[in-house]
């Protein structure tokens, strides 16, 4: 233990350079995995905040739940066991390009972070995306709709559905633009049956239901495989050369009675030391980071995912520094001594 | 007493066994300075390797008082070399990060040697060593001659039964060579340990005890 420390301290400059890469390399994952997340949250928040595990769409929707229809027949079934409606519809508006008009009796959950609910026919709730575009008291103006107006009166905490940004009326509010204030779909907790042209599904087939968030999810989460397998190699490599290098160093050790079991301690403390110490760094620096994006940059810092982010870099280590070990442990002393 | 019983060893297998040692005989008391040599591929560092529990001999037995030090397991090897056997090798092999003192304090806590005392003998030895005034340099800011001290130092620092020195003063000039052996005569003799020295410098000869020959794998004495 207290051999590797005094290592460390010695080769101070050649474990900071790997320290270094390994926290570039760390700080990647973390960036771009949280950017990952921070595009998912764009696509499904809203998702998310359902009121309930299951979801009744039309079987025609595909699984797209926005463009889903309930006919009177299906709300019976759903009123029955205690599923509430949603209902949305695209508004295309001045300024931004549209968002997703929603109504709903206790079906979708949000927090408000700035403002209030809608009270009126009038108001509207906004995503806080368009916190830049409109402030509170502005009027956002429906382009395909002359008489159709909103009154904005707050922001909502991440509540988007496929890179649209909810905006939350009231009944009265929706008939504006629909009448009927005809139910989309419907949110519930009871596993029922279904006529056939129902279908009930979870949230994370409505999640990949939504075209354009598995074909960003797919190559940025190899983004961050390969990044782990590029970490593994330079981790191996790195220890690797090392320990090459220091090989009439292990032999000295060896002949003065250190056993295997102590040196290969000292590499793993050595190991770990750096690894957990970039790691940190980078995740507290990712932390920093999200503090001062606007909220208009897609970046969603998932904790379990950071935990599991850490705990595969550790072991990636470990699985990288064990190719030393093997070196090591077959050292021969003799070479130390540099004999016939 | 430490007692070499015809000792063989041959390394390869059939057609390509190559004898090295044959049925080499020695024995020294202790207190004693022992040397050898003998002509490069006579086998003298293979025997130091034999001695010095890093390789098995192919037959023959060593006896150090009662104990039997032939046939043992990895670890037993490595218990002995931690606390039975002191190595002196042709260049100092020092560990680059750690300083003079604890070159030693970091082998006498191998043996299990408390820190603090550790730290007293490892004092004691590089003074007696006249190292003092380097205790808290790095090896790479000393001398030649004062790196192969610690090394030696380094060497005693166990109460071994066994000093093996490996060309110790290959790497030092004669007036530097003839202090070190000196020194590490006296000490064999005031810590009552056995040393087994080669060395090509037949200056050093006078200080020994006895002297052998290795030649052609077997010893004779000179």
């Amino acid at each position: 233990m207290n051999i590797a420390f005094k290592e460390l301290k010695y080769y101070k400059f050649k474990y900071l350079l790997i320290g270094l890469i390994l926290f570039l390399l760390a700080f990647l994952v973390m960036f771009v995995s949280s950017l990952a997340q921070g595009l998912g949250k764009d696509n499904i928040s809203m998702i998310e905040n359902l009121n309930g595990d299951h979801i009744l769409v039309h079987e025609e929707a595909d699984n797209q739940i926005n463009q889903s229809v309930l006919e009177d027949k299906d709300t019976k079934l759903a009123e029955d066991n205690g599923y509430h409606f949603v209902s949305m519809k695209m508004l295309r508006i001045q300024e931004a390009s549209a968002i997703q008009l929603l109504y709903s009796d206790d079906a979708v959950n949000y927090l408000v972070v700035e403002g209030h609910e809608p009270k009126s026919d009038n108001e509207i709730l906004l995503d806080e995306t368009l916190s830049k575009t409109y402030a509170i008291g502005d009027t956002i103006q429906a382009r395909d709709y002359d008489d159709v107006a909103y009154e904005v009166s707050g922001f909502v905490e991440k509540s988007m559905y496929a890179h649209t940004s909810i905006g939350f009326v009231t009944k009265e509010g929706y008939k504006k633009v629909d009448e009927n204030v005809t139910p989309t779909f419907a949110v519930g907790d009871k596993k029922i049956e279904t006529p056939k042209h129902i279908d009930r599904i979870t949230k994370q087939d409505a999640m990949n239901g939504i075209p354009s968030f598995q074909a960003e999810q797919l190559p940025l989460n190899l983004m961050v495989v390969f990044l782990f397998v590029i970490s593994a190699i330079v981790i191996s490599a790195f220890f690797y050369v090392i320990t090459i290098q220091k090989t009439k160093e292990y032999g000295i050790l060896k002949a003065i009675g250190t056993t295997s079991g102590k040196m290969i301690t000292s590499i793993i403390v050595v190991v770990m030391t750096i690894v957990i110490l970039s790691t940190v760094i980078a995740i507290g620096l990712t932390f920093v980071i999200g503090q001062f994006l606007p909220v208009t940059m897609p970046f969603f810092i998932n904790e379990n995912l950071v935990l599991l982010l850490f705990g595969s870099f550790v072991g990636v280590s470990l699985i990288g520094a064990l190719l030393s070990v093997f070196k090591v442990i077959r050292i021969d002393p003799l070479s130390a001594i540099g004999g016939e | 007493m430490l007692e070499l019983k015809n000792i063989n060893k041959a390394f390869g297998k059939d057609d390509n066994r190559t004898e090295i040692l044959e049925d080499v005989n020695l024995k020294v008391r202790r207190g004693e300075l022992v040397v050898l040599y003998g002509p490069s591929g006579s086998g003298k560092s293979t025997l130091l390797s034999i001695i010095g529990a890093l390789l098995e001999p192919s037959a023959g037995e060593i006896m150090m008082e009662d104990e039997n030090w032939t046939h043992l397991s990895n670890s037993e090897m490595t218990m002995l070399r931690q606390k039975e056997i002191g190595f002196i090798f042709q260049q100092s092999h020092l560990l680059p990060y750690l300083k003079v003192i604890d070159q030693l304090v970091y082998v006498g806590t191998l043996a299990d040697m408390k820190k603090k005392e550790a730290k007293r003998r490892a004092q004691n030895l590089l003074t007696t060593f006249g190292l003092e005034h380097r205790l808290n340099n790095y090896p790479k800011s000393l001398s030649g001659g004062e790196q192969q001290r610690v090394a030696i130092a380094r060497a005693f620092m166990n109460h071994p039964s066994l000093i093996l020195a490996d060309e110790p003063t290959a790497s030092l000039d004669f007036e530097r060579a003839i202090q070190v052996v000196e020194k590490i005569q006296s000490t064999v003799r005031e810590m009552n340990t056995m040393c087994i020295m080669i060395t090509h410098d037949t200056r050093i000869f006078e200080y020994a005890d006895r002297v052998y020959e290795l030649k052609g794998g077997r010893l004779e004495a000179a």
